[in-house]
């Protein structure tokens, strides 16, 4: 078990399971349900008879009260791909103390989110998949559903980390044509980015049939902007170090801030993304019992 | 606006610590890794102006709060009309004193006068502002700059005392310019205490430009003109016009003129007593007073047969002003006015003895004697009033002899020779003629109406000195005089030398027709030859009446006070107080000028007018105000300093957050369409 991984929060997301939304395109019999018919309990519809249909699967009882030949068909049940995108951008590194203090940062509660969700989905026999994207695709894993592979991903979550210009949207829409078929993609991102280029990115993966998933990881401090004297603010991406009293702009700040979360939330609902704003202060397993909670229904 | 502890003021450039603060603030800061960039750049591009401008504002609050804090530590004094434009401490603060009688005026009978007032505020005024400077004044009875070791002085010297005199406030200010000129003073600063009386003030006297002339060119001289010009409501001012002692088959009278002036015109008739005392006995009179003036014309008292001189006063009950409550008078028996006229030409001596012949008065006589300049051993200088010398001037015993004949009181008039040469007299000498454009002769552009040769009538009515034209003129050189008359381009025409007693006079024409036209136009020649007769008859009387401010100290070192005023009064002060006198067998009664019962004050139009040009301001006052030229100020400055303290406050208070403060949650989003 990783240090990101508590097997406490583990003991507590066991009752509950990760539903697809839709669909889901599987290679053997799982939780979830399957675009084609199968050979489930769950009844699904009768069609007619044609020749060459396995007679097996004729329902006698109707053509005992029709006269008429109907095969009785059922819900296919299969395992779902689930593809982890973690954004390690320089920003992810943010985070309140994130310098003096390890586990604060963006990034470690992505790791947190992202490690214990394979675990879950694992655990639940789906396939599980990891795509770092820093400026590029830094490391692409594709889903598998073994121990050994949840090993590798939990290591290689260990390892990433968060540097360079964000190539988000560059990696998404590498994403959706890489994976071939339909998925669930979890994205975990800070998303600081225009929310139009973001839209681009969820249609392509929406017109690729993905369950797409958005974890948007913000800091309070991001948001609120609470601070009283002139400070020097470094780009974690890289950019020009700005000197700034932020209580001269704090208002203006605050109105950016507020335009672009709801920008943010206007591209997700049109692309019908699974959105969740996440507090950073927030404690991981209360985000991960709300998200599972919100599938189920 | 001055300091009463200016050592803070060193402290001033503490009003840089704001900014100080601020640029060490903008160093201290804090480096923090951020994500966000994205949002500071657009709040950046957002709060470019706003954000800026409220910054400087709140800098200015806070340099202005300290500000504030350390201009009321420094106790600042000012007053209303200097608060902002008071400007730098002077070196030389000059006090005019308008002496005159008008200033005894009170707002109530018993309060401070408005010459009181005016003192007391301007020595307040240089004591509480702390005034580091050197303090000068000249009043208005003497005339002379006088240096003051204190401001206190201001209130205990005889320069400063009541006087029944007129004032000249032209001539004053020319004093002080004189004054500021000789001793190449700096930053000076003029202070005149007047009531702005027309006739104190002769806004239309040619001397303003003058005045304008000379200060146009001298920076740093700033006048302040402390006014008084309000009139009281209930004010009753007499003076005694005319006396005449007649003789009738059996005694003998005395017929007195009076003349009542009410500060306040009303068509309701009042009585007032009036006081007559008449060589020390007294009667009393009611008279009925209408309108703004009465006149009471031969007001009949009856004197022994054989009084032939005496004196007296009239008296009005106490008011406002207790210095036009009185009028003095002494009367005797008229002296014959006899005149020398020494003239190297005929037709000058006939015109000359013409004019003195002709009788300006009833009952007395009036004689010439016309002599060659080389006659002048015979003049005799005992029997005449007036010496008129037209020819080279005398030298020698003759010049002694007319030296000692002003000595007495008598007068001399000069017209100049038809060739002149280099000697002199009493500091006059003549120049060589000088011809004029016969297209355009010289006309008299300026003259002096207040008083001497070509002073206004009685009722106040100018002299057409004006239409006199100079066709040739003898310009003079004279050691010292005052100007009475002069030509265009301000070239003296009659001028009185000065002489510590009697009246001598010069003038730089002649009345021939071909010189001027004194002779065609003669009134004023007529009367201009008179009025030098008068001054030196005057000494010939038994009894003689002088304006107060006409005589001086010396002239009056064996007079005698002989009523109750002249003995109130120091010595010192003597010539410019009304009050009686004995001198030997003579008397002598010094009479408030009777301009100074003139009400009229000039108009601000005119005042504007005459001081354009000049840094002045005007500051109104009132007798008996408790108005205060200076006082401490710092309230304004603490005021200014809470007031910018709490703008600052309130440009800190920090932006409404237009969202919530709180991280704004999103609701679980809605199951997509499979």
């Amino acid at each position: 078990m990783r240090d990101f991984i508590d097997p406490r929060v583990v003991s507590r997301l066991s009752s509950l399971a990760l539903d697809a939304r839709m669909p889901m395109v599987g290679n053997v019999t799982g939780r979830h349900r399957s675009p084609t018919r199968g050979s489930s309990l769950e009844f699904a519809e009768y069609r007619k008879y044609v020749p060459g249909d396995d007679t097996r699967r004729l329902d006698w009882r109707a053509w005992g009260r029709s006269d008429r030949y109907y095969i009785k068909e059922f819900e296919a049940d299969t395992n779902l791909r689930m593809c982890l995108v973690v954004d390690i951008s320089g920003s992810m590194k943010y985070g309140v103390n994130a310098s003096t203090e390890a586990g604060k940062s963006r990034l470690d509660y992505a790791r947190r989110l992202a490690g214990t969700l394979a675990y879950v989905a694992s655990g639940q026999g789906d396939s599980v998949g990891l795509y770092c994207a820093g400026e590029n695709f830094e490391k692409e894993i594709s889903p598998k559903r073994s121990a050994a592979h949840l090993k590798l991903i939990l290591d290689e979550l260990g390892k990433m980390e968060a540097k360079g210009m964000s190539g988000l949207p560059v990696a998404l829409h590498d994403a959706a044509e890489k994976i071939q078929q339909r998925a669930l993609v979890v994205i975990f991102s800070d998303l600081l980015m225009d929310p139009e280029v973001l839209k681009g990115c969820f249609q392509h993966l929406r017109f690729r049939k993905h369950d797409v998933v958005v974890f948007h990881l913000l800091d309070p401090t991001e948001v609120e902007f609470k601070f009283d004297r002139p400070l020097r603010f470094l780009d974690l991406e890289g950019g020009a170090p700005m000197l700034i009293d932020p209580v001269s702009i704090a208002r203006q700040y605050r109105e950016a801030v507020q335009k672009y979360l709801e920008q943010v939330k206007t591209v997700m609902r049109e692309s019908g993304v699974d959105y969740h704003r996440v507090n950073l202060e927030e404690n991981y397993a209360d985000v991960l019992v709300r998200f599972l909670l919100a599938r189920k229904s | 606006m001055t300091f009463l502890q200016p050592f803070i003021l060193f402290a001033l450039p503490l009003i840089a610590l704001p900014i100080l603060i601020h640029l060490i603030n903008q160093q201290r800061y804090k480096t923090i890794p951020w994500a966000a960039t994205m949002f500071l750049l657009q709040a950046k591009r957002m709060a470019k102006g706003m954000a800026r401008l409220k910054y400087i504002f709140i800098l200015i609050a806070r340099m202005l709060a300290v500000a504030g804090l350390l201009f009321a530590l420094s106790r600042p004094m000012a007053t209303g009309w200097s608060f902002f434009g008071g400007g730098s401490q002077p070196e030389t603060t000059i006090v005019i004193l308008d002496r005159s009688a008008s200033m005894e005026q009170q707002s109530t009978q018993g309060s401070p006068s408005k010459r009181l007032t005016s003192l007391q505020k301007v020595a307040d005024m240089v004591n509480t502002s702390g005034r580091n400077t050197e303090l000068i004044l000249i009043d208005s009875a003497t005339a002379k700059p006088l240096k003051l070791d204190s401001a206190e002085n201001l209130l205990d010297l005889p320069q400063t005392v009541a006087t029944a005199t007129a004032a000249d406030i032209p001539a004053l200010i020319e004093s002080a310019v004189e004054y500021i000129t000789v001793n190449q003073l700096g930053r000076t600063d003029v202070w005149i205490c007047s009531d702005l009386r027309n006739n104190d003030w002769s806004p239309s006297s040619g001397r303003w430009e003058a005045i304008r002339t000379q200060l146009a060119e001298r920076q740093g001289v700033r006048f302040y003109l402390l006014t008084y010009p309000t009139i009281p409501e209930n004010n009753l001012a007499i003076s005694v016009t005319k006396v005449e002692r007649v003789l009738t088959p059996t005694t003998s009278e005395l017929r007195l003129d009076m003349e009542v002036t009410r500060s306040k015109s009303s068509d309701d008739s009042i009585k007032v007593p009036v006081n007559l005392v008449i060589n020390g006995a007294r009667s009393t009179i009611d008279i009925e007073l209408t309108g703004a003036r009465t006149l009471i014309a031969g007001q009949a008292i009856p004197l022994d047969r054989e009084s032939t001189r005496g004196w007296g006063y009239v008296e009005l009950p106490r008011d406002q002003n207790i210095t036009d409550d009185v009028s003095h008078f002494v009367y005797s028996e008229p002296a014959a006015r006899q005149t020398t006229i020494v003239a190297e030409s005929s037709d000058i001596g006939s015109l000359i003895k013409l004019a003195m012949e002709t009788p300006s008065q009833r009952g007395v006589s009036f004689t010439t004697e016309v002599l060659r300049p080389s006659e002048a051993a015979a003049i005799d200088f005992n029997a005449s009033a007036c010496l008129i010398w037209q020819g080279p001037l005398p030298t020698g015993q003759t010049a002694q002899q007319i030296e000692s004949f002003l000595a007495m009181g008598r007068s001399v008039f000069f017209f100049p020779p038809d060739s002149p040469d280099d000697s002199s007299v009493l500091g006059l000498s003549w120049k060589q003629w000088e011809e004029t454009d016969a297209n355009a002769p010289l006309n008299i552009k300026n003259w002096k109406i207040e008083n001497d040769l070509f002073a206004n009538t009685q009722s106040n009515a100018p002299l057409p000195v004006g239409d006199i034209t100079a066709y040739r003129y003898c310009p003079y050189d004279v050691k010292s005089a005052v100007t009475l008359a002069s030509l265009d381009g301000n070239i003296p025409l009659v001028s009185r030398i000065t002489t510590n007693q009697g009246a001598a006079y010069a003038c730089a024409t002649l009345p021939r027709l071909a010189d001027s036209t004194l002779a065609r136009n003669g009134i004023v020649f007529y009367i201009m030859m008179h009025r030098v007769l008068d001054q030196g008859a005057a000494t010939l009387q038994a009894a003689r009446s002088l304006t107060c401010g006409t005589i001086t100290e010396d002239a009056m070192t064996n007079w005698k006070p002989v009523d109750t005023y002249a003995e109130a009064v120091m010595p010192s002060q003597r010539p410019y107080e009304a009050g009686l006198y004995q001198s030997d067998d003579r008397y002598v009664g010094l009479t408030r000028p009777s301009a100074e019962d003139d009400l009229s004050v000039v108009a601000k139009e005119t005042l504007d007018e005459s001081m354009s040009g000049l840094d002045f301001t005007l500051i109104d006052d009132q007798a008996g105000s408790n108005f205060a030229l200076a006082s401490e100020v710092w309230r304004f400055f603490l005021i200014i300093m809470v007031i910018a303290l709490v703008v600052e406050c309130i440009l800190c208070i920090p932006d409404k957050a237009p969202v919530s403060m709180q991280f704004p949650q999103v609701r679980t989003p809605e199951r997509p369409a499979v």
